[in-house]
Parts: C-alpha cells; sequence; structure tokens
C-alpha cells in the first residue's frame, strides 16, 4: 500500500524538523559563545584563583553581565532539540530501544547541568552590593556545577558510540562514534577542578575549561551537521519514492 | 620469473590486511587520546622549566627501580598482546588465551606497584594538592592507571568471548584492544621518562 500525500507531507515536515534539530548544534555554539562574550566571560573568564574584589568587580560591571549570561543559558539549552533529534535517529534503525533512552536521559540531565549554572552566575551578577563572600560562594558554586558534573555527559558519549559502533546500518559514519569515545575522555578528569586553585588543573585551567570547551564545541557541531544531513538525505529518499 | 598471487593473498613476510582490521577512526581516536595526554606532558614540562630545583628534590624521591620494573612489566605485555593477535588470527583459541591471561597478570602487577607506590607517597606525606610535582604525579599516573583499567576490561572481554559456547571477538575488536593497549604502554613510557628519569638532576 503506498503511502497518501498526506502522510507523505507529514513524513516531510518531520524531517524539516529533524534539519532544524540538527541546526542547533552549532547554534548551541553561536549563541551560547555570544552570551559569553557579551559577559565578559570569555574570552578570560574568572579563575579559581581570583581575588575576591576581582570577583566583584566583574559582577558589579554592568547589566551586561548578567543579561549576557542569560543569552547563554538560551544558547546552552539549544542542545535539548540536538539530544532529542540524535535519539530519535539511533532509534530509527536500532532495535535496542534502551540506547535511545539512555542517551536522551543523559542528554537531557546534561543540559540541565549547563542552565542551572549560567542561572547562578547570573543570580550573582544580580545584586553585586551584597556582601563579598556570598558573591564569592555564588561564583564558585556556578563554576564548580559547570565544569564538574561530567558523568551524565560520559554516559551520553558512551551510549552514542555503542550505538554507531556496534550497529550496521547506523545513521552515523563509524568515526563519529569514535569521536564521542574521545569527547568522553576528555570530560573525565574535569572533577580535578575541585582539587586545583591554580595551574592547568583548575577550573579556569588549559585541560579542564579550555579542553572541555573545545571538545564539546567540535561535538556539537559534528552531531549537529551529521543529523541534519540525515534529515535532508532522508528528505530525498522520500520524493524519489514518490 | 615472477610469482603470480592472487590479488590480496597474504604473503609470509606481510601480516595480513583485512577488512576486518583496526579502521582508520580507532586509529584517529587513539591518536587524539594521546594528543589529550601531551597536552598534560606540555603542562608538565612547562612547570618542570619554572620550578626546576623543586621538581628535580621531589623526583628523586620517587623509585626508580619500581618505576623501571613496571615499565619492563608493561612492555612485556605488549608483546604477549602481539602473541595474542597472530594467535587470534591464525584460530589458536588456547594460544590466545593463554597469552591473554599473561596481559592481564602484568596489568595486576602493574596496579599493584603502583599501588604500593601511592602508599609510600601518601605516607611520606605527599598528596594530590601537596606540591606542583606530586600533583603532576599523581594526576598523570592517575589518568594512566585509569586507561589501564580500561585496556584491562576490552582484553578481559576479548578474553571471555573465548569461552566455551560463545561467539569470538571479531579480529577487528582483538586488534583494537590490543592496538589500545600498546597505547597504554606508550604513554607509561613517556611518564616514566618524563617523570622518573627525565625529572632527575
Amino acid at each position: 500500500m503506498t503511502a497518501t500525500t498526506s502522510e507523505r507531507a507529514t513524513a516531510a515536515a518531520e524531517l524539516r524538523i529533524l534539519a532544524i534539530c540538527g541546526w542547533c548544534g552549532p547554534a548551541t555554539v553561536a549563541v551560547a559563545f555570544a552570551g559569553w562574550l557579551v559577559a565578559g566571560v570569555l574570552p578570560f573568564p574568572l579563575r579559581a584563583s581570583s581575588t575576591t574584589a576581582e570577583v566583584v568587580r566583574f559582577y558589579a560591571g554592568g547589566v551586561h553581565v548578567p543579561l549576557g549570561i542569560a543569552l547563554a543559558s538560551v544558547g546552552v539549552s539549544l542542545v535539548i532539540p540536538l539530544v532529542a533529534a540524535m535519539s530519535h535517529l539511533v532509534r530509527r534503525v536500532d532495535d535496542r530501544p534502551l540506547l535511545a533512552q539512555v542517551q536522551l536521559v543523559a542528554g537531557a540531565t546534561t543540559a540541565a547541568l549547563l542552565v542551572v549554572p549560567m542561572l547562578v552566575m547570573a543570580t550573582a551578577g544580580f545584586r553585586p552590593d551584597r556582601p563579598a563572600d556570598l558573591t564569592v560562594l555564588l561564583n564558585d558554586l556556578a563554576w564548580l556545577l559547570f565544569l564538574t558534573p561530567v558523568a551524565p555527559f560520559v554516559i551520553q558519549n558512551l551510549v552514542l558510540a555503542t550505538a554507531v559502533l556496534t550497529h550496521p546500518s547506523s545513521v552515523f559514519p563509524r568515526w563519529v562514534g569514535y569521536l564521542n569515545l574521545w569527547v568522553g575522555f576528555t570530560f573525565t578528569f574535569d572533577v580535578l577542578a575541585y582539587a586545583f586553585h591554580t595551574g592547568p588543573f583548575a577550573w579556569h585551567g588549559l585541560l579542564i575549561f579550555w579542553l572541555a570547551l573545545t571538545s564539546y564545541a567540535v561535538w556539537l557541531v559534528v552531531m549537529g551537521w551529521h543529523v541534519r544531513r540525515a534529515a535532508v538525505t532522508l528528505l530525498h529518499e522520500s520524493e524519489e519514492d514518490r | 620469473m615472477t610469482t603470480l598471487l592472487p590479488p590480496g593473498r597474504p604473503t609470509a613476510r606481510e601480516p595480513r590486511r583485512t577488512a576486518d582490521s583496526v579502521e582508520g577512526g580507532m586509529w584517529a581516536f587513539l591518536l587524539l587520546d594521546m594528543t589529550v595526554f601531551a597536552l598534560f606532558f606540555g603542562a608538565y614540562a612547562w612547570d618542570l622549566r619554572s620550578h626546576r630545583p623543586a621538581f628535580t628534590a621531589e623526583a628523586a624521591s620517587l623509585s626508580s627501580v619500581v618505576g623501571g620494573v613496571n615499565t619492563l612489566v608493561l612492555l612485556g605485555s605488549s608483546y604477549l598482546v602481539v602473541r595474542a593477535v597472530h594467535a587470534h588470527r591464525s584460530g589458536d583459541v588456547a594460544g590466545t588465551r593463554r597469552a591473554l591471561t599473561g596481559v592481564l597478570a602484568c596489568a595486576a602487577v602493574f596496579v599493584g606497584l603502583k599501588c604500593v607506590e601511592y602508599v609510600h607517597a601518601i605516607e611520606s606525606g605527599h598528596g594530590l594538592t601537596s606540591s606542583p610535582f606530586f600533583s603532576y604525579y599523581f594526576v598523570l599516573t592517575g589518568l594512566h592507571l585509569f586507561h589501564v583499567g580500561i585496556g584491562s576490561v576490552l582484553l578481559l572481554t576479548w578474553r571471555r568471548s573465548l569461552a566455551h559456547g560463545r561467539r569470538p571477538a571479531s579480529e577487528r575488536w582483538a586488534e583494537s584492544a590490543g592496538a589500545y593497549w600498546h597505547m597504554v604502554d606508550l604513554l607509561w613510557l613517556v611518564i616514566f621518562t618524563l617523570l622518573y628519569v627525565g625529572s632527575h638532576r
């Protein structure tokens, strides 16, 4: 039995939504980076060794600080459609529903753990005339919440790698599976940020903030690109079937 | 006279390369993994340059003998992995299992000696944040030990697949696990050279 015109139109609409979900990957990078640049979190974030005066001065810098961070909170949330789309694409070919489900739950948890620290950071900038120690506390809380709860993301990477590398007709190419293994590895040692105030293992250090930022940005762009490409391929296939 | 061989047929000298060999993605993963370690090594070298006397004094408290024995243990394990891969390719299940048991025993010795070293360092008053040198020591060797753990799980999975009534791991899986183990060995050679030998006076 052939699909009716309305069923084909619904399928095409769904694939266009899938393509938009794919674009959300690079959009996460663009919007979050824009927000952090507006707030002054980038190019050089506050350091774990920053003095109380430096922390208070940063948050008292002006309304652009909380607003920039609020924009970044919107940016990091854009990963949510990408996470859903990846589960959709895994489930499409894979008869192991748990893989898609674990990916979805782990991805959603990661998204929540990226939004909350942004809101704590914005709160720190909301009333910078409060006692200085409290601003330092909020700043520490925001940064440690932002960088150290890595386990959900590592689980997400491992599940995606498993789905890609163990299914012969995965939508994603096999190298994307290996990329997920590597990205997961670059996050595993971020918990060191709890132990160090200076050097490469502190939260602002090369091997914590900068490495994680780089590998997460690469991951978002690559996964987003492949979700979009899958959507376009499926759209072409459905048009040829007509 | 030229000997004509059917295309793709292995010669005695060339190792057999099949579609089932380690794929490019795995090599890229290993290279990127080592690149991350290279960043750690770069950071160490940078700090060594600025705090040379302190690093030298503290590096002297590490036992080069224990580190050296562990180096030999890992080199031996790498040789056994090669034996295991060859045995696996030729379908020698018993030989593969024997070699893998040897590798896992080497891994256990390595972990045991590392624990002895850690206990000794901690009893001497050193810790993760006690000094820049020992921060690097614990982070680098800890991260390496984490890799030894992952490698051991891969080898154990390979070995379990050879049990009676199970489907043996593919050649690709066996070679990938072997390549991962060689990386673990290679990284240790750099860590040993940097921390135990290179930082001495």
